[in-house]
């Protein structure tokens, strides 16, 4: 009786999964094994698929060879490091910010709740546009800001040194990442116990020592979460480095952009694979870490 | 002593209070001024944070046709391809997750964590084949060649949300059903569906801002078919722009998905965390 109700569950699951599945499986699984063949094929080949099959045993190495010997594309894996690093140090130390605020009872909680909401709905390419007229050289509002308040005597052109441009589009992207990393560490700290703060307050002990003893042991794992999350996301961002550092100098793009120019403005199809693969591995590297992180804290 | 205390903190409180409402709206605040404010004032020194002569011109100007950037095409064309996107991801990812939320069957663990790798892995995986595809069958520049793909990634986001939206419909209220004779089918078109309507309007309307806000996937597949992302990058790329039209068209971009974010809030607050959760 169980396991014939078994059966009949399992073929009436893989009716309810087969429209999903067959999507998935066709334009995603089936594509990123055609890209994985086209990884290993000439830079420009691709421009129809049958051309790739007929071209399988001419396969070898030569895109992944070359692109070490890419400056553009070394440039900007070392772009990606910095923009990671920035995304996650500020994104963080905002958020986390914003979260114990959060967790505060006052007026008008309810209000910033629904406004921190708000980056999460902006378009990217919309927020990446609206940073440029921040930054603009002439008449951005970051220029007028710093200079009425004393920071700046003249107003600067920010995006002329790579490294003052990548932070600025760091800047930019942090702003929208901040509705999910806050919303998330904020609901860990909504499962910190109440009564351990009670007794801490009782024990006299203000709020950094409150912060470092009871708070941050207790929200770490979901801390560690979400700066996984966040390192893949800055791996996968496109439209904020788009709008802003497009038509930059060489070497003050991203991966993920350096991909898309191979492949569509050059039409480098072959070369494209090859280096969204090795975005990929960089991804799963992180992925793998992760995962070792946090067995490795669950067996303690 | 104690009184002053707690009305220091009050104080640090309403004082982060603000500044968190200044971070926040500081770029919309830009954008908005920029977009109603005229040329004069765009560039006088020092600058005037309040609009002084507020004009919308510049959201009826760009509207018109013989506008080099055809926006008025582009939000049409948007609320086309993401309300298409919507459906076919909702009906999709509503049959996948009630299996996944209620059957048994082998592999489950298995199929929950693929569905993950859609967070993980970079779009040009798939969406440099797709292109030659979409090339090879003539579809650049059609609907289908946007709500096809965006549907592949957006179907799992939405499969794992509405899989814990399922999953806290107590199975009780079903296996009554059951008793009374419905078939597994009917059970859930008659019973579970009703009560998960809240739950489906809210994964539509997720689908549908994470359709609207897709740049990467228009910019390669289509040309001619602009949509309001792909405009905002037109003005982008164009050298002699016009400062304010660009900022009115992010407006117009912005609104729709802020709009609907604020009045459903409650339930994208859920599907963040917990679709994110399952990461």
């Amino acid at each position: 009786m169980k396991s014939g109700n078994r059966y009949s569950d399992t073929k009436l699951a893989l009716l309810l999964m087969m429209p999903a599945a067959s999507l998935v499986i066709g334009l995603y699984f089936l594509p990123t094994l055609i890209t994985f063949l086209m990884s290993f094929q000439k830079r420009d080949i691709g421009e129809n698929l049958f051309e790739v099959i007929m071209n399988i045993p001419n396969s070898n190495l030569d895109n992944y060879i070359r692109s070490f010997r890419d400056p553009d594309w070394i440039a900007s894996f070392n772009q990606t490091l910095l923009l990671i690093l920035i995304v996650t140090g500020l994104g963080i130390i905002i958020s986390l910010g914003i979260a114990i605020l959060l967790s505060q009872e006052f007026k008008g909680r309810g209000l910033i709740r629904a406004l921190i909401l708000i980056p999460w709905a902006v378009p990217p390419i919309v927020n990446g546009t609206t940073w440029t007229l921040i930054y603009h050289p002439q008449v951005g509002t970051l220029n007028a800001l710093l200079n009425q308040i004393g920071i700046i005597d003249r107003y600067i052109i920010w995006f002329i040194d790579p490294l003052l441009a990548i932070f600025a589009a760091g800047l930019a992207i942090t702003w929208r990442f901040i509705p999910f990393m806050t919303l998330f560490i904020l609901a860990g700290l909504q499962t910190v116990q109440k009564e351990l703060y009670e007794s801490a307050m009782v024990d006299g002990a203000n709020f950094f020592r409150r912060f470092v003893h009871i708070t941050f042991p207790a929200i770490r794992p979901v801390l560690l979460t979400v700066i996984f999350m966040q390192i893949i996301w800055t791996t996968k961002v496109f439209d904020e480095i788009w709008a802003l550092i497009k038509g930059g100098a060489a070497g003050t793009t991203v991966m993920n952009l350096w991909i898309y120019r191979q492949a569509f403005e050059f039409l480098r199809y072959g070369y494209g694979s090859a280096l969204a693969y090795l975005l990929a591995l960089f991804t799963s590297v992180i992925v793998v870490a992760y995962y070792y992180l946090v067995s490795k804290k669950s067996e303690r | 002593m104690r009184i002053s205390k707690s009305k220091l903190n009050k104080i640090i409180i309403y004082v982060a209070a603000i500044a968190v409402a200044l971070i926040i709206m500081f770029p919309l605040y830009t954008l908005f001024m920029m977009s109603v404010i005229s040329r004069v004032q765009l560039f006088s020194k020092p600058f005037n944070w309040i609009p002084v002569t507020a004009t919308f011109k510049n959201y009826i100007e760009i509207l018109k046709p013989e506008h080099p950037v055809p926006v008025f095409q582009g939000i049409i064309n948007s609320f086309i391809v993401a309300i298409w996107t919507a459906m076919l991801s909702l009906l999709l990812s509503s049959l996948a997750a009630y299996a996944l939320a209620r059957l048994r069957f082998p592999y489950k663990a298995h199929i929950l964590t693929s569905l993950l790798s859609f967070y993980m892995l970079p779009a040009m995986l798939f969406l440099i084949p797709i292109f030659i595809i979409m090339k090879y069958l003539n579809l650049l520049d059609t609907y289908l060649s946007l709500v096809l793909p965006y549907s592949v990634w957006i179907t799992p986001f939405a499969t794992l949300i509405l899989k814990a939206f399922f999953e806290s419909i107590p199975s009780t209220v079903e296996e009554a059903a059951w008793i009374d004779g419905c078939s597994k089918l009917s059970a859930l078109r008659r019973v579970i569906v009703p009560l998960a309507i809240p739950g489906l309007v809210a994964t539509f309307i997720y689908a549908f801002i994470l359709s609207w806000n897709e740049f990467l996937t228009p910019l390669i597949m289509t040309n001619r078919t602009i949509l309001i992302t792909t405009a905002l990058g037109r003005y982008r790329s164009t050298y002699d722009i016009e400062i304010g039209q660009m900022a009115a068209a992010g407006v117009y971009s912005i609104l729709p998905v802020v709009i609907l974010t604020i009045i459903f809030q409650r339930y994208i607050i859920k599907g963040i965390v917990e679709g994110a959760i399952k990461g």
